[in-house]
């Protein structure tokens, strides 16, 4: 968005709050299909090593938390019109920086779990709720375990939803592209998805 | 922009480029967790 006289206030805030919602939406559908055909278990055993986590259960989560925020990141770089894949990835990286005190809430809530297995890690003990978690080796493991997950999720959300909003500019997503692109002869970008 | 073989190629190139970022990206990961969930 080098031209001035197209210049709009940044970033453009009624995209970024409905792709935010979109991405919510779809990581809670995605997360209750895995409840629905037993890829997460509701009150299974904690995660404790890697070696339990079953196929299903990573697919589901990854698959999730990925392209929930695809979309997410898709929808608000639409809404906001860029051609440009820049402005369009910083805005899907701004409907992510929006989601994550929402996961928290819910998290603090009791409601981050419908999301999948991994957001685990955003829930802490309320501060209202007067009670201390029996400490051992198998707990430390397990908080170990959910908060590289959590991580995990939460980056994966990152990425997703810069390329989502990449993919939303329309411009090519390939490194190449964006070496010729300011020679000045370069068609006007392309719609592709 | 240029019409003709040649737009309908580019075209079916980046979507190309669009499903390798949508499906490359879990996909490592999903093989990346698997392989260290067998390896510990």
């Amino acid at each position: 968005m080098a031209e001035h006289e197209n210049w709009r206030p940044w970033p453009i805030w009624s995209a970024v709050w409905v792709g935010a919602l979109a991405a919510l939406a779809v990581g809670l559908i995605i997360g209750l299909i895995g409840y629905a055909v037993g890829a997460h278990q509701m009150s299974g055993p904690r995660v404790t090593t890697w070696k339990n986590v079953r196929l299903i259960t990573t697919i589901f989560n990854v698959g999730g938390a990925f392209f929930a925020f695809v979309v997410g990141g898709w929808v608000a770089a639409r809404i906001a019109g860029f051609r440009r894949a820049e402005p369009a990835m910083l805005h899907g990286g701004v409907v992510w920086l929006i989601t994550v005190p929402m996961l928290m809430l819910f998290a603090a809530l009791g409601a981050a779990g419908s999301f999948g297995g991994w957001y685990g890690g955003l829930t802490g003990s309320p501060a209202w709720v007067a009670q201390v978690p029996a400490a051992g080796g198998d707990v430390a493991a397990a908080v170990r375990n959910t908060a590289l997950a959590t991580v995990t999720a939460l980056l994966l959300g990152l990425v997703g939803s810069v390329l989502g909003g990449w993919m939303a500019s329309g411009e090519p997503m390939s490194w190449t592209y964006y070496r010729r692109r300011t020679l000045g002869d370069v068609e006007r970008p392309r719609r592709v998805a | 922009m240029s019409s003709g073989r040649g737009a309908s190629h580019k075209r079916r190139l980046d979507m190309l480029y669009v499903l390798a970022w949508l499906l490359g990206v879990p996909l490592t990961l999903i093989v990346l967790l698997f392989l260290i969930g067998i390896g510990r």
